[in-house]
């Protein structure tokens, strides 16, 4: 027996297997924001996040005649791509890394030093960006998103236990850099 | 919802994050005019591995939801500190997941 998943956007289906535009518009309209948001936060550049946007929306327009309903929900499909896409390009930014190893936080580096990086960073995302990419991800899914254990599980393509731990080191690490830019 | 959780997304919802450029969609329509279909977003699998699939995650899940304690991987997360294994732990549990 399938588990059929309900979908919010489930209404958008038919127009965007039939390729109209207006059902595009409407499904950017309701999920844009969430997917900028989303990839604003693990990226830290609200350009290169648009970017983001645009090829998880093209991706969804071009598999949009093959979809299935039920089997998923579409904003679950384009966080999972975005959150994707974000790996990639964090990790082409850091090509002396290798993709697999745990990134480090430079300790010489103060919470101001960070902050002047950006003038889009405020307090919260300063931190945020000195947090390894996964943790990055599964705090912004469980507390910008309020994404369901689960369903935040399923896009960062980890068990729910995993994704647990993840949120645990996270919180840690943030509450440890915001009580350092407090004293700064 | 525990303390810290509210205090998080609190402070969540307090942060600034810049909305995404007004033409954002414009382009995007544009860009989807040149774009031919592809194959299925959510359909790649054969029927049959899709029902065995969502019976064996429907099993799992019931297991972990009966198994599940709430705080089982932060109190190994403790342990794990405690004992000096933290740094270990992460790289386990978070990293290479």
């Amino acid at each position: 027996m399938l588990m059929r998943v309900g979908d919010p956007d489930r209404d958008l289906i038919p127009g965007l297997k039939a390729g109209e535009e207006s059902a595009l518009r409407l499904l950017m309209s309701r999920r844009m924001e969430t997917l900028h948001r989303l990839a604003f936060r693990l990226l830290g550049d609200r350009f290169e996040a648009e970017d983001v946007c645009q090829e998880t929306f093209l991706k969804f327009w071009r598999a949009a005649p093959e979809w299935r309903t039920g089997e998923a929900k579409i904003l679950t499909w384009l966080c999972r791509v975005a959150t994707n896409d974000c790996y990639d390009r964090l990790r082409k930014h850091r090509p002396d890394l290798p993709g697999d190893l745990p990134e480090q936080v430079d300790q010489t580096q103060t919470a101001q030093d960070r902050l002047t990086q950006n003038e889009d960073w405020d307090r919260l995302q300063t931190a945020m960006m000195a947090l390894p990419d996964r943790q990055r991800a599964a705090l912004t899914l469980r507390y910008d998103q309020d994404m369901p254990q689960r369903e935040a599980a399923s896009i960062l393509g980890i068990s729910e236990k995993a994704y647990e731990a993840l949120l645990v080191r996270g919180r840690k690490k943030l509450k440890t850099l915001m009580q350092e830019s407090d004293h700064d | 919802m525990t303390k810290v959780d509210q205090e998080l997304t609190s402070l969540f919802a307090d942060s600034r994050v810049p909305a995404p450029s007004a033409d954002l969609a414009d382009r995007i329509v544009a860009a989807a005019k040149d774009q031919a279909p592809l194959t299925a977003a959510n359909d790649r699998k054969p029927w049959i591995w899709t029902a065995a699939a969502g019976i064996a995650a429907t099993l799992v899940a019931g297991v972990f939801v009966m198994t599940q304690q709430p705080s089982e991987a932060e109190l190994w997360a403790d342990q794990a500190d405690q004992a000096g294994f933290g740094d270990l732990y992460e790289w386990v549990y978070s990293e290479g997941s």
